[in-house]
């Protein structure tokens, strides 16, 4: 029987440890990979995941479980990815990354032993995986946002509401949009031909 | 009719991407189903919608690292210890206030008179404060920076207290 995230937080309101480890195994691989693609940078990605969860824990003890948790993590997260953003623009460092993006073979370590062989496929991939990304990254913030959570996260139309707190029908047109003009960038980038639609 | 179609069109083509999602009413899926059977055109920017969803989840996701877990784990341990050290301290406060209560009940007969005077004596502190309020300058270090005259006038204070500090010359004299 699986144990709801929502039981768990409640078991964790009582100060059980392990409930809240079993929320942070269920978890960290997701949150990671979502904040680590809205701010492109796999360090603080993890460190901003961490706070994500550490945020959890601090308010555990006042916790109602109203609305869903998952929802809750990930609105935590994409408020610490926001303020990121925003920092780094401020400093400038943010569009300086759009240029080098680096470290990308040391958390691709599986793929490079499965291609280490192929090297020419292993450099199309990469450059693809490496354009996609950059397409994603010129997308307005929220469109990213809702692209990203329902894409890589799977979550429903009704918890990307919750996390950006707007309605149902605005998700639905951000992410109908995002789908639009990500086309318009893959095809600008040399990938996504195959099907021609005036969009 | 035609005009009839490029309306269906349109409705089914604002409803692509919540039908790709499945996050379209069962009645709406099965019209925009056989819409997009007859229609080629949006049939076309269905596939679209696919392509660049399929293009998407081509980038590799990426993992937490081996000491994520670890790290977290002994974060929050910290932060529990923390807590319940200010716990202890909050419930002592509380007990400290509580068994002051107590000691009042059972010491003074009337309870709200002490009440009273608390409140009088807070609301004579309040206009003392407010009508005789101490200087900003003094208390404020960096207001001392700001005015040079202050700052003369403090050099003449440590030069008298230099002066103070000087031995009586008369006391040679006594003998
Ligand atoms: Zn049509």
């Amino acid at each position: 029987m699986i144990v709801s995230d929502e039981e768990l937080m409640l078991e964790c309101r009582k100060g059980d440890m392990s409930a809240f480890e079993l929320l942070v195994r269920r978890y960290q691989d997701a949150l990671v990979n979502y904040i680590y693609y809205i701010i492109n940078d796999y360090h603080r990605a993890e460190d901003l995941a961490q706070e994500t969860f550490l945020r959890v824990f601090k308010s555990a003890s006042r916790y109602e479980p109203k609305a869903s948790f998952k929802s809750w993590l990930y609105t935590i997260a994409t408020n610490l990815s926001k303020n990121e953003i925003r920092n780094r623009v401020r400093r400038n460092t943010y569009f300086l990354e759009d240029m080098v993006d680096e470290g990308e073979d040391v958390y691709h370590s599986e793929f490079m032993i499965d291609t280490r062989y192929q090297p020419d496929i292993l450099y199309e991939k990469k450059e693809r995986q490496q354009l996609i990304k950059k397409a994603l990254k010129q997308l307005p913030e929220n469109q990213r946002l809702a692209l990203t959570l329902v894409t890589y996260q799977e979550l429903s139309y009704e918890e990307i509401s919750e996390i950006l707190n707007c309605s149902i029908g605005a998700v639905k047109s951000l992410i109908h949009r995002a789908r639009q003009n990500m086309k318009k960038l893959l095809i600008k980038a040399g990938i996504g031909g195959g099907v021609n639609v005036k969009i | 009719m035609l005009k009839y179609k490029i309306n269906e069109c349109k409705n089914v083509q604002a409803q692509l991407s919540a039908y790709f999602d499945s996050e379209v009413p069962t009645w709406q899926r099965h019209l925009i189903r056989r819409h997009l059977k007859q229609c080629p055109d949006c049939g076309c920017r269905a596939k679209v919608i696919e392509q660049t969803d399929k293009l998407l989840r081509f980038v590799e996701p990426v993992k937490a690292s081996d000491t994520f877990l670890s790290s977290v784990m002994l974060r929050a341990t910290t932060i529990k210890a923390t807590q319940k050290t200010h716990q202890s301290i909050f419930n002592r406060l509380g007990c400290f206030v509580e068994s002051l209560q107590m000691w009042m009940r059972d010491n003074i007969r009337s309870y709200n008179l002490v009440y009273t005077f608390g409140l009088i004596f807070c609301v004579f502190t309040m206009i003392g404060v407010t009508l005789y309020s101490p200087r900003i300058e003094k208390l404020n270090p960096f207001t001392q920076f700001r005015s040079k005259s202050s700052e003369v006038q403090q050099e003449r204070l440590i030069s008298f207290e230099v002066i103070l500090q000087e031995e009586p010359k008369r006391s040679l004299k006594i003998r």
